[in-house]
Order: structure tokens, then C-alpha cells, then sequence
């Protein structure tokens, strides 16, 4: 299990989000990433 | 066996008013088609496969010659782990409550930086988990399904096109800026006191997003430069509609009308054809459609009477008309009388595609006998 106490903060929570994307070639995380957060939005 | 190709040029020649063999039929069941198969909304909205299984049998039993809902618009499941969905369903309904993230004074706080905002204001206060133990693991979990999600549009698209013969709606879809406020930001409550209250933060945040949200600018200025022919659809773009509900003559005018106009420009120039679709009513705003050229534009209405839309925007194709009340409640006799009067009043010299005047969700939004009533008359009907 991971800590979360920095999951609310931008950019540390998005950006450690991120590095947990490890099957995710690098370059394409980022825009993943968004993407999902934008359809969390809209539901 | 229609072909995708002979389907095309069915709404193509309807959409340019000329005489066809018979008229499209488009088919406007949205979650119904789940309903429909067999299948409740609590197992369905949880497993791709059997939305996907639910549309196949819709596209084998009635045989549209296109649809609306592909599978896509209930994604409910990618925001779960992070209980971050504004929608409640049971095995048989959906609801969904005024959706927004932003308070009244954060218009400031978005613009400056929307990315932080989205995810500190945005999933942060959607996501009822975002302070558990696991809110990573739980986010992960929401990429794995955002991820399903992707594969599922993709088969479901290419089965829908190369299995069914169906086109695709339209090749691209767009929302307006005001209604990433309506829908996503604000919420109808908020906006309709915006309006009133902060109109020129409006405007300024309209304008922000126009320039920033990936489906604005960036995608309509590949949209506007895409020369590659489209093979898969009659309409090049989809426009969906749902802010000018509360928008009166002079609001529309100003803050809605501007930006589709110059959508509708720039595709008209290229010779591109537009899709609306429609949420509530546009007939109090026929006049900003009078000079929309011919065999251009096609809505799909819900609300406003067909009959009246036809004398007041002659120059638009039009989509929709048949009462779900009548296919839920009607006969079969019925529902296929009222199919003839729209197609002998609307669309004897093309401009009209058949289709359910709302979408169809529910179990009491349409019965399975009439609407194969009906398609099996419109079918073969040429009036």
C-alpha cells in the first residue's frame, strides 16, 4: 500500500501518479495521466 | 445487404434534400439497448463486453442504418476506485446530479493554472477516497480501466463499421466552450447565476478554455486541415448542445452563437457537413440558422415540435420526431402511423432522418414490438 499525505498536493501527488505508471512509455504518461483525470471529472 | 458506403450516401443524399429510396433511420437508444438485451445497468456498467455484446444485438434486431450511443457515453466504471462518479444507477435507472468543481471565486485560481486546479480542486474534491490509505493504487486502478475503456471504443467502432455495415456518427465531436462550464466546471445552477452575475468572467474563462481544453482549439485546427476523405461517417463534425436551454436571445448571441459560427464557416468553406445533436430545444433560435447553406447541416432534436422546425428552418435536415411516449405506450399500428405522417410530412424531398425525438434510456422510454414496427415499415416505405 502507498502513503498518500501528499496525494492532494499538485504536483507532487500528480507527478509520483506518474512515476507509478511504470508499464507507460514515459513520454506518454503525462497525457494519460490528464486524460483520466478529465473523465474522473466529467462523471 | 446495405453497404457502409450505400448507408453514407443514404444520409448524404438526405442531408442534401434529395429523394431517396427511403429515408435513414437513426437510432437514438442510448442505455436502453441494454435494457433491451437483457442486461442490468449494475453488471453492465462493470463489464465492456456485455455493453458491447448489448449493441451487436441492437445493430442485428433493428438494423438502423446509424446509431448514437456506441457504448461510450456511460464510463462510469474508470471513476469508482476513486469514488469519484457523480452518477447513482440501479439495475434499471440513471441519474445524475448538477456536476461542478469550481466555487464561485476560482475562476481566477483555473486560468492560472489549470492543470493544478484540475487535480487539487478537480479529482481531489470529486474523489471521495482521495484521502485513503490506497488513493494511488485506487488512481492506478482508474488508468487500468481508462485503458479498457480505449480497447472497448476501438473493437466496438470496428465491429459497428466493417460487421454491421453502420457508420459512425460523425467523424469528430466537438462541445462549445459553454458547456465544459455546464457540464464539467460549473454546473447549470452556478452558470445560470454567472451569467447574470459574472458575465465578463465568463466570457474571459470561454475564452481560456477555447485555448486550452484538448478538444478545442488544437483538435478543430486538425479538424479544419484534415483533407483525408471520410469513409467512416456522413458528418465530418458533431456538435453537441445543451447550454442554450438557459440562455436567452441576447445571451445566445453573444456567448454561444459567436463560436458556432465560426465552426460553421470554416467547415461550410470546405465543404463539411455538421451533426447536432440536441439536448432541450433550439426553435426559439431558428433566425441564426437561416443562412446555414443547404445540405449542410443536419439536428437532431429532442424537445421542439419537428413539424414547426421543418417551416422554420427549411434549410436544415433534420433528425428525430418520434414520440418515446408513443413507443412505449402506443400500439404498433400506432407508432408506425406516426412513423408514415413524418416521413410523408417531413421527409417526402429528403432533409429528414427517422430516429426517437429524445434519447432512450429507460425501460418505459421505448417497447421492443414497436420500434421493430417501426423500423421494419420505414424499411421498405417510400412515400
Amino acid at each position: 500500500m502507498c502513503e498518500n499525505a501528499d496525494f492532494r498536493k499538485y504536483p507532487e501527488g500528480f507527478e509520483k501518479a506518474k512515476s507509478m505508471l511504470t508499464d507507460i512509455p514515459e513520454e506518454k504518461r503525462d497525457e494519460l495521466l490528464k486524460s483520466v483525470i478529465a473523465t474522473i471529472i466529467n462523471m | 445487404m446495405t453497404t457502409l458506403q450505400e448507408r453514407i450516401q443514404l444520409y448524404k443524399d438526405t442531408n442534401d434534400f434529395k429523394k431517396t429510396k427511403r429515408v435513414p433511420i437513426q437510432s437514438a437508444c442510448y442505455a436502453w439497448q441494454i435494457l433491451d438485451a437483457g442486461y442490468a445497468f449494475t453488471d453492465a456498467f462493470h463489464d465492456w463486453d456485455l455493453i458491447y455484446k448489448a449493441i451487436c444485438e441492437h445493430l442485428e434486431r433493428y438494423e438502423p442504418d446509424g446509431l448514437n450511443y456506441t457504448g461510450t457515453r456511460y464510463p462510469f466504471q474508470i471513476a469508482e476506485p476513486l469514488e469519484a462518479s457523480n452518477y447513482e444507477y440501479t439495475k434499471n435507472t440513471i441519474n445524475c446530479g448538477d456536476n461542478f468543481i469550481m466555487q464561485d471565486d476560482e475562476f481566477d485560481e483555473f486560468m492560472a493554472d489549470r492543470d493544478k486546479f484540475l487535480w487539487e480542486k478537480g479529482l481531489c474534491r470529486k474523489a471521495k477516497a482521495a484521502d485513503s490509505p490506497d488513493a494511488y493504487e485506487r488512481l492506478l486502478e482508474c488508468v487500468k480501466r481508462y485503458q479498457e475503456f480505449g480497447a472497448f471504443i476501438g473493437k466496438m467502432n470496428t465491429t459497428i463499421l466493417t460487421e454491421y455495415n453502420t457508420p459512425i456518427r460523425a467523424r469528430r465531436h466537438i462541445q462549445p466552450p459553454m458547456e465544459y462550464l455546464l457540464n464539467f466546471y460549473r454546473g447549470i445552477k452556478n452558470l445560470g447565476i454567472d451569467l447574470r452575475r459574472r458575465k465578463s468572467k465568463v466570457v474571459e474563462i470561454m475564452d481560456f478554455i477555447y485555448n486550452t481544453e484538448p478538444g478545442l482549439k488544437d483538435y478543430l485546427e486538425a479538424y479544419y486541415n484534415d483533407d483525408t476523405p471520410n469513409t467512416i461517417s456522413a458528418y465530418d463534425l458533431n456538435i453537441v448542445f445543451l447550454s442554450q436551454n438557459i440562455l436567452n436571445n441576447r445571451q445566445f448571441e453573444e456567448l454561444y452563437w459567436p463560436f458556432v459560427k465560426e465552426v460553421f464557416d470554416k467547415s461550410f468553406e470546405k465543404d463539411y457537413r455538421i451533426d447536432i445533436l440536441l439536448e432541450g430545444e433550439i426553435l426559439r433560435f431558428a433566425d441564426y440558422f437561416q443562412d446555414v447553406p443547404k445540405g449542410h447541416l443536419n439536428i437532431h432534436l429532442e424537445m421542439d415540435d419537428i413539424f414547426e422546425s421543418r417551416k422554420k428552418m427549411p434549410n436544415i435536415c433534420l433528425t428525430g420526431g418520434m414520440p418515446s411516449t408513443l413507443l412505449y405506450s402506443g400500439s404498433e399500428q400506432q407508432c408506425v402511423d406516426y412513423a408514415k405522417k413524418l416521413i410523408d410530412e417531413i421527409g417526402k424531398d429528403g432533409g429528414y432522418v427517422l430516429s426517437a425525438n429524445k434519447m432512450l434510456c429507460y425501460s418505459n422510454d421505448c417497447k421492443r414490438a414497436n420500434l421493430l414496427a417501426v423500423h421494419d415499415f420505414a424499411k421498405s416505405y417510400n412515400s
